[in-house]
């Protein structure tokens, strides 16, 4: 059966240009996508971490753009994947280039208008 | 009864045509079923029963407005905003469908004096606001209006920092340094209720409790000569003298604090003829540190009750005769003996 | 081929507890695609987080669900000590791991009564909210709460549950062991709930791999993944724990994956009562979160992650809590497509979804 295992802390930082080609690397070595998350650093700077999993060992990639960014989707890679973009894209306002399932802003009804900035 | 007849009538005949029908699986559930028949209904018929409530459940805050000290930390932790105070005019209120009953503020009142009862508010089609009068500020505790003070007695034991629920006091053992975050400080004297030595203080004024009518006196005949009472005189206006079994108060350098009062083993002090205080003070003993001691026998010669005998390598306390006067821990040279509470 | 209709489904529908949208793409009465939505009950609880006090965070966390609380809560907290580098005491770890276990026992109790009503079982589903009945009472005595625990903190636990309380959960929970074996046997055996789940929804090993899908769903489609594996947090490695995984895929092996999480949690509860240390339940935790902290929960619904981000001040920069129905909306997708419509309602509930949770 399978193995008690340690997780650690991984995060790794790449650039906006290795994104596609490192999380196809993940895909191929035989990961899942765990989540996408975004973090709001300051006014103008956002990161992004891609979590990945392979037998209960978590491996993170960490993505840090400005502002006015545009990242490419993951979503021809990880199908689900579509559900954190959209998520991102409504409520930080973070643009994805060629979504698989882009809801253009539908996804999350809100009340009040997005994204949230750190600072009004 | 004829009720009951045609329930199993009933339940007889679902059971064999629903046998027939889906192969007896219907059976698994026979046991269930017709149990139910027979038992109580899972139910209760609230409201005409009162459900019981567990002595852990989170019903609704409630507080003891006179122990209050409008120190609003209760407000500060609460995570919905539910909790205001209003030290200036003397409320404690509360919005009774804003609090979520996390019991944060219970947990964290300096002076436990509010509680979380086991009861829930009665429902409403408005939104409940309870006010409750707590003393306004300047009218308890004489002098907390100045900032944060230590005195000179202080042992740098650092409880004033960890009782401390804002993290403004910082103590430093080795450097022997005590300072204070005015900013952070919110008076609530927590500090001041841990302190072994009553050195904390707000403002210049000295210790805080009420003072009473009357000049100081002394049971003379309950008296053991200890000298705690003018150890922890913070006016000096005490005079002890053990051997001489003599006790003198200079009345007028009294600022009638009270702290003798609460540091009397004896109980024999009072204000006026109020000789002697209601409850005891939490009896703390000498504890030995085995490797610090160097057997002189200090301690027992210093001991008025003769609690101590201290043959070498061999130090017994006899617990029911010490008044925990700490006469042994002044005298012991060698810093081997510390107070500690018992409960 | 029959002509295309889209049948929108929810988010008020009598089946859904919480409200998803499903657009239903039709050919006479088989599902050929399905457009999932959701964002209404959006509360914006990770952006609140953000403008209260760490500590105060914990309660907020508590409320994203009402029926994995104590996981969201053990969730935050371990992520928070991560990233402030806090050990807990042994006592506190194995309390956490009871409290858990035990909801896990409530939400899959909970879970079977509901799908017992999806496919129009009423008095079995009556019956599994009467036994679920007793754990929340458990709950109530133990921690003051039926469903808002409020008794995990940062450093620890609040209140410490003596070990006589302990010993009587333990018992409570052998003596309904009976009841609930008659109650699921007849999830198992019963013809007339087999022929709506055996085969109906299959998701293959591939496929569920394929989707990223997590907690029951992935067991129950033969993929060995649980995050009580990992040695983080919790004792279930002292506890000797073995995920429970079945290989058919189909709804059926979903729900027996559950009813076996079931049992074993009892038994988990058993040996940690047995188990437990003596000792103090909490540490003092003091200063500000700097720093990051990446961590997982096995959920009831699966596995969960909690991000927590300080930047040395009292308020975190980000709490980020991704809820296991996030990663199974994929997979019920794929589950939904070449269905009857008929079926809809119990696959959207052998996901279990908590939408709440997903939106926070």
């Amino acid at each position: 059966m399978s193995e008690r295992v340690i997780a650690g802390q991984n995060f790794e930082t790449v650039e906006l240009s290795q994104l596609i080609s490192k999380v196809s690397d993940k895909k191929e070595d035989g990961y899942r996508l765990g989540q996408i998350c975004a973090v709001n650093l300051d006014d103008d700077t956002y990161e992004i971490i891609y979590s990945f999993d392979k037998g209960h060992v978590l491996q993170n990639l960490r993505l840090i753009i400005g502002i006015d960014e545009e990242v490419e989707s993951v979503t021809g890679i990880y199908w689900p994947a579509f559900i954190y973009e959209n998520e991102i894209h409504d409520l930080f306002g973070v643009k994805f280039n060629h979504s698989a399932l882009d809801y253009q802003g539908t996804f999350f009804k809100v009340a009040e208008e997005t994204p949230w900035k750190p600072k009004k | 009864m004829s009720k009951l007849v045609i329930i199993i009538v009933l339940v007889v005949a679902a059971l064999i045509s629903s046998a027939v029908t889906t192969r007896l699986g219907f059976f698994k559930f026979k046991k269930t079923v017709l149990g139910s028949i027979f038992k109580d209904t899972a139910c209760q018929m609230y409201p005409v029963v009162q459900k019981e409530w567990q002595e852990r459940t989170r019903g609704a805050v409630s507080i003891d407005g006179n122990n209050c000290i409008g120190c609003g930390i209760c407000a500060k932790v609460c995570p919905t905003d539910a909790i205001e105070v209003d030290k200036a005019n003397g409320t404690w209120t509360i919005e009774r469908m804003q609090c979520v009953q996390c019991s944060g503020c219970v947990d964290n009142c300096p002076k436990n004096c509010l509680t979380m009862e086991n009861q829930y508010t009665t429902p409403d089609v408005t939104k409940t606001v309870d006010t409750v009068a707590i003393p306004a500020k300047g009218a308890a505790g004489g002098s907390s209006d100045g900032d944060l003070v230590c005195n000179d007695t202080c042992v740098f034991c650092g409880l004033c920092a960890k009782a401390c629920p804002e993290d403004a006091i910082k103590v430093d053992r080795k450097a022997k340094s005590w300072e204070v975050d005015k900013e952070a400080c919110i008076k609530c004297g927590a500090c001041i209720d841990k302190c072994p030595k009553k050195s904390l203080s707000f403002g210049e004024g000295g210790e805080s409790a009420a003072a009473e009518d009357g000049p100081l006196s002394c049971d003379l005949e309950v008296c053991i000569y200890c000298g705690l009472c003018a150890k922890n005189c913070p006016a000096d206006a005490l005079e002890v003298d053990r051997k001489a079994k003599s006790w003198k108060v200079d009345e007028d350098a009294c600022i009638k604090c009270g702290v003798c009062l609460e540091k009397c083993p004896k109980k024999c002090l009072g204000f006026g003829s109020n000789a002697a205080a209601a409850e005891p003070a939490k009896k703390s003993i000498p504890v030995l540190d085995e490797e610090k001691c160097v057997y002189c026998a200090a301690c027992e010669n210093a001991c008025p009750e003769a609690a101590i005998s201290a043959e070498v390598d061999n130090w017994t306390l006899d617990a029911d005769k010490c008044v925990g006067c700490e006469a042994c821990v002044g005298a012991c040279p060698a810093v081997a003996l510390e107070m500690k509470s018992v409960d | 081929m029959g002509k295309r209709t889209i049948i929108p489904f929810g988010p008020q529908h009598p089946v859904l507890p919480e409200p998803i949208h499903l657009d239903l793409v039709v050919e006479d009465e088989t599902v050929v695609d399905v457009i999932p939505s959701i964002g209404y009950i959006h509360r914006g609880l990770e952006k609140l987080c953000e403008t209260k006090d760490y500590n105060k965070m914990v309660y907020v966390i508590e409320r994203i669900c009402g029926i994995c609380s104590f996981g969201h809560g053990w969730g935050a907290c371990a992520s928070i000590e991560g990233a402030m580098d806090v050990k807990i005491p042994e006592r506190a770890e194995y309390l956490r791991t009871i409290l858990h276990e035990l909801s896990r026992i409530h939400s899959h109790l909970l879970w079977l009564g509901l799908l017992a009503d999806a496919f129009g079982f009423e008095s079995l589903f009556n019956h599994c909210w009467r036994v679920r009945e007793t754990v929340l009472d458990l709950f109530e005595k133990n921690t003051g709460g039926r469903v808002i625990f409020s008794i995990c903190k940062i450093g620890g636990m609040r209140k410490d549950i003596s070990d006589e309380n302990l010993k009587e959960m333990a018992s409570v929970l052998n003596g309904i062991k009976s009841e609930i074996k008659e109650l699921t046997d007849v999830f198992i055996a019963d013809a007339s709930v087999q022929n709506r789940m055996v085969g109906v929804g299959v998701l293959t090993k591939e496929q569920a791999e394929e989707l990223c899908t997590v907690g029951p769903v992935a067991r129950g489609s033969g993929i060995d993944q649980d995050i009580r594996m990992n040695d983080d947090h919790g004792v279930y490695g002292e506890l000797g724990f073995e995920p429970c995984i079945e290989e058919a895929g189909d709804c059926m092996a979903r729900t027996i994956v559950r009813i076996r999480e079931l049992f074993q949690s009892i038994e988990l509860i058993e040996k940690a009562v047995e188990k437990i240390p003596a000792g103090p339940v909490d540490v003092k935790v003091s200063g500000n979160v700097n720093g990051e902290c990446i961590t997982r929960m096995e959920q009831p619904r699966g596995e969960a992650y909690y991000y927590a981000k300080g930047a040395g001040t009292k308020f975190l920069k980000r709490m980020r809590v991704r809820t296991p129905t996030n990663m199974n909306i994929p997979g019920l997708v794929q589950m939904l497509k070449g269905c009857d419509l008929a079926d809809v309602p119990i696959l959207v509930l052998t996901i279990d979804p908590c939408i709440s949770c997903t939106e926070r």
